[in-house]
């Protein structure tokens, strides 16, 4: 009856979904990816000579998420800096010289001079237009620097050691210093000091800007039009003071979802995406799309709560226990590199240290040494944040249980994590991300390293790590700062207040043919002067 | 007892005869039984241990249903999750059952406000999608299987309750009943000796939509990452981590898919039969 007769058609739906399964294992490229070589150079590809390139009438691109902020200073996030970088300028900005290394080059400063330890002049570059129309003097750049720390936390790391603005004439100011502060320049070459119209800060004193009309800059890109979670419109300004750029408009398309973010692409909605997992890069690769690969400045790592763990024997052998080239080529398929410094190489004061092998017999004997057999830590980690984040946590969590000790590994959605980390004390060991976002080793080693310092989780203290990062960020001799920063690193290093794991790489694909794409370590992409081959 | 064991087994030899498509069902529910009891035996490998270097391998001789995302044997993986699936399934259906039978039973033999009052509470419940009353639990108690547990339970609970309570009121008006009060039992000992052999064959059949539900909700929370958490070797969770690979390496979440598929749809199967046998009459009543 009825009964008997579902079931037979329930069999044949077995039947049928076993042999789809069957015919899925027939496709030819389910072997893991091999790794892949990253790329060293920071703008790629380059604009060869190709016969006949030409201007882009609109380029668009997906990244992982929307704008989450219309304020340049409110924002804190590299994808919302990526779009404001396009319409916003910064008194200097970075550039990469052919080896990778950043230099730093004026902008909107036409020259300036050091005065004294804590006195600097800038001269503005004349007849620079807002997209309004009306000209950039000095009291734009003191509005901006007076309103920025009111607003946003970039802002205020960044401009914390200004003290005063002071205007000299139309296009000269100085800037007093709280005390000497070598990485100055780099720091006012960071989207988060861009600067916006006096007007415009004047009717938004200590409160973000919530009118898309007042988003007005001196970039090559006027805003034209946001609709969240939809797509954001830049046009060129045409009365750009610097070359003209070579797109005429940019739409930025945010797509969460990996999956479909890379469909988009091949289906020829976007041109660019952004944030390409390395196991659908190989993909895309095979699909002829031109896929860029190179190291972030971001480096992921394990802090270790050295308030819980105070033995440095422990934490050298977490150190010694994860085996940190499996995750790089096994989880991350080669998109990074494991650390050899707390800090990126692309980053200034770097300097190469052995990182510490994959050696268990060692790790055991440490911990045995210690004491500290059979324990149980408490490890949190996010989930969704960097690459493969969850998928290394619970490598980690592997590998440290390979010791005898036990792991309760805990996820947490991105918010309520960063609130936990800053807040609370009640864990062993977290995973987390930092991208020293102005490649100067004084922002990617003082905020962490530092005694108190702000995002030292790790409650790490050391005097001589101490003394050494203050000498570093008063000094503004390159050589000076290096040899300190190179110290402080080795005792860092030796300490071991973090699992060093790995620098994670940037993966980036576009449609063939598309050239000019700048892409910088700190996950900025400038489009301006893209260009697309006939 | 094992009187009684026997005569279970001939009865399903029987049926088994007069249906032979109940072979794969009954096949593979007891293999999920031998999964579960000889877990470490039957698991060629760790089902936590695994090579970063020899992940999302496909099939292999060495590994037969191929690696996942840490390197994990993908069959040892399913092989100890059936131990996660059979325990939710029965911690799930004890609790619904002894709860939902007695708040039941209370409701239709007591009567009066008690059955207006809890009828309506099962009313409010019921109104709400079981899914929804499974996040919210979710998201207050936070994440664990012993959570989703407790999830499904809320879920499945006003079920019994208006199972039993209808059974019961029906039952309540029979001449047996009326004669062993007339007799002078107490109102327990008439629901313990009479009412309840009488209305067990519905709750039993119930029973089993019981677990296929249990298995599909643990599987579905999570996949969606509020249920087990990592490394259990949970079938639905084993499909969420490999979700994002499905591109590159398709079997390790067809696999685990197939063990969700499988074992629910067994049960499912066994229970129409039980159905069919047990009890005509609840089919109307759940209709």
């Amino acid at each position: 009856m009825g009964a008997s007769r579902t079931f037979i058609a329930a069999v044949f739906l077995l039947l049928v979904i076993l042999l789809a399964g069957a015919f899925l294992f027939l496709r030819p490229d389910v072997a893991p990816v091999p790794t892949a070589p990253a790329q060293t150079p920071v703008q790629t590809p380059a604009p060869t000579p190709t016969p006949a390139l030409q201007e882009i009438e609109v380029l668009r691109i997906s990244q992982r998420a929307d704008l989450s902020t219309i304020d340049v200073q409110a924002a804190a996030d590299s994808p919302t800096l990526n779009v404001f970088s396009h319409v916003y300028e910064t008194l200097f900005i970075m550039r990469f010289d052919a080896a990778g290394r950043p230099v730093i080059e004026n902008l909107l400063v036409e020259s300036y001079r050091q005065i004294n330890a804590t006195l600097w002049e800038f001269r503005l570059k004349s007849g620079i237009k807002f997209h309004n129309g009306k000209l950039l003097t000095s009291a734009d750049v003191k509005a901006s620097f007076e309103r920025g720390p009111r607003v946003g936390g970039m802002p205020r790391i960044l401009l914390g050691p200004v003290s005063k603005v002071e205007i000299v004439d139309d296009l000269t100011f100085r800037l007093h210093l709280r005390s000497p502060f070598g990485p100055l320049l780099a720091h006012l070459a960071h989207p988060s000091t861009a600067i916006i119209p006096a007007e415009v800060a004047a009717r938004y004193p200590d409160k973000p800007i919530d009118d898309v009309s007042l988003i007005i800059g001196t970039g090559p890109y006027r805003f034209v039009e946001f609709r969240k979670l939809e797509v954001t419109v830049l046009e060129r300004f045409e009365e750009y003071h610097g070359k003209k750029p070579t797109v005429k408009r940019i739409e930025w398309r945010p797509v969460a979802d990996d999956d479909t973010r890379i469909s988009y692409l091949e289906a020829g909605n976007v041109e660019i995406v952004t944030h390409v997992p390395p196991h659908l890069a190989k993909i895309l690769r095979d699909k002829k799309f031109q896929v860029v690969q190179m190291p972030s400045a971001r480096v992921i790592y394990i802090g270790i709560n050295t308030e819980r763990i105070p033995d440095v024997r422990v934490r050298q052998a977490l150190n010694l226990a994860v085996n940190k080239e499996a995750i790089v080529r096994g989880i991350l398929e080669g998109a990074g590199t494991i650390m050899t410094a707390p800090i990126a190489p692309s980053v200034f004061g770097y300097v190469r240290l052995d990182p510490y092998p994959y050696d268990v017999e060692r790790a055991r004997r440490l911990i045995r040494e210690a004491g500290f057999e059979g324990r149980e830590l408490v490890m949190i980690a996010p989930q969704g944040r960097y690459l493969k984040d969850r998928e290394i946590a619970e490598a980690v969590k592997m590998y440290i249980e390979a010791l005898g000790l036990k792991v309760r590994l805990e996820f947490m959605e991105w918010a309520a994590y960063v609130s936990r980390v800053t807040t609370q004390k009640d864990f062993d060991l977290y995973l987390v991300g930092w991208s020293t976002a102005t490649l100067d080793a004084d922002y990617g080693l003082y905020s962490l390293f530092r005694t108190g310092a702000s995002f030292n989780r790790m409650h790490y203290s050391n005097p001589v790590v101490d003394d050494l990062l203050d000498r570093a960020r008063q000094s503004a001799d390159p050589a000076v700062r290096a040899s300190l920063y190179e110290r402080a690193q080795v005792q860092i290093w030796n300490d071991a207040p973090w699992i060093f794991l790995h620098v994670e790489d940037i993966i980036v694909a576009m449609k063939p043919g598309i050239v000019g794409v700048e892409i910088h370590p700190i996950e900025r992409w400038i489009l301006t002067y893209a260009m697309i081959s006939k | 007892m094992i009187q009684r064991l026997g005569a279970v087994g001939l009865e399903l030899v029987a049926s088994v005869r007069r249906d032979p498509l109940l072979v794969l069902p009954l096949s593979v529910i007891s293999a999920l039984l031998i999964m579960a009891l000889f877990a470490s035996y039957i698991a060629p490998h760790s089902y936590e241990r695994g090579d970063l270097l020899a992940r999302l391998q496909p099939p292999s001789r060495e590994h037969p249903f191929g690696t996942d995302h840490l390197g994990r044997d993908v069959l040892s993986r399913i092989v100890y999750g059936s131990r996660v699936t059979l325990m939710v399934i029965l911690t799930v259906m004890t609790f619904s059952i002894v709860l939902g039978t007695a708040i039941g039973l209370a409701a239709g033999y007591v009567g009066g406000t008690l059955d207006v009052v809890l009828s309506r509470v099962v009313d409010v419940v019921m109104s709400i999608p079981a899914v929804l009353i499974a996040l919210a639990v979710v998201a207050v108690l936070g994440q664990g299987l012993d959570r989703v547990v407790v999830a499904i339970v809320l879920a499945e609970l006003p079920l019994y309750v208006r199972l039993v309570r209808s059974l019961v009121i029906v039952e309540k008006e029979k001449l047996y009943v009326e004669a062993s009060k007339a007799l002078g039992a107490e109102g327990l000992r008439i629901v313990r000796v009479h009412i309840l052999p009488n209305i067990a064959g519905p709750i039993v059949v119930q029973a089993t939509f019981t677990a296929a539900t249990a298995v599909l909700f643990e599987a579905a929370l999570s996949f969606l990452g509020l249920g087990a958490e990592p490394p259990t070797p949970s079938w639905g969770l084993m499909l969420y981590e490999s979700k994002q690979y499905f591109r590159i390496a398709p079997h390790v979440a067809v696999f685990p898919g197939l063990a969700i598929f499988l074992t629910v749809f067994s049960i499912n199967a066994l229970g129409e039969k039980l159905r069919d046998r047990l009890d005509p009459r609840a089919r109307a009543l759940l209709k």
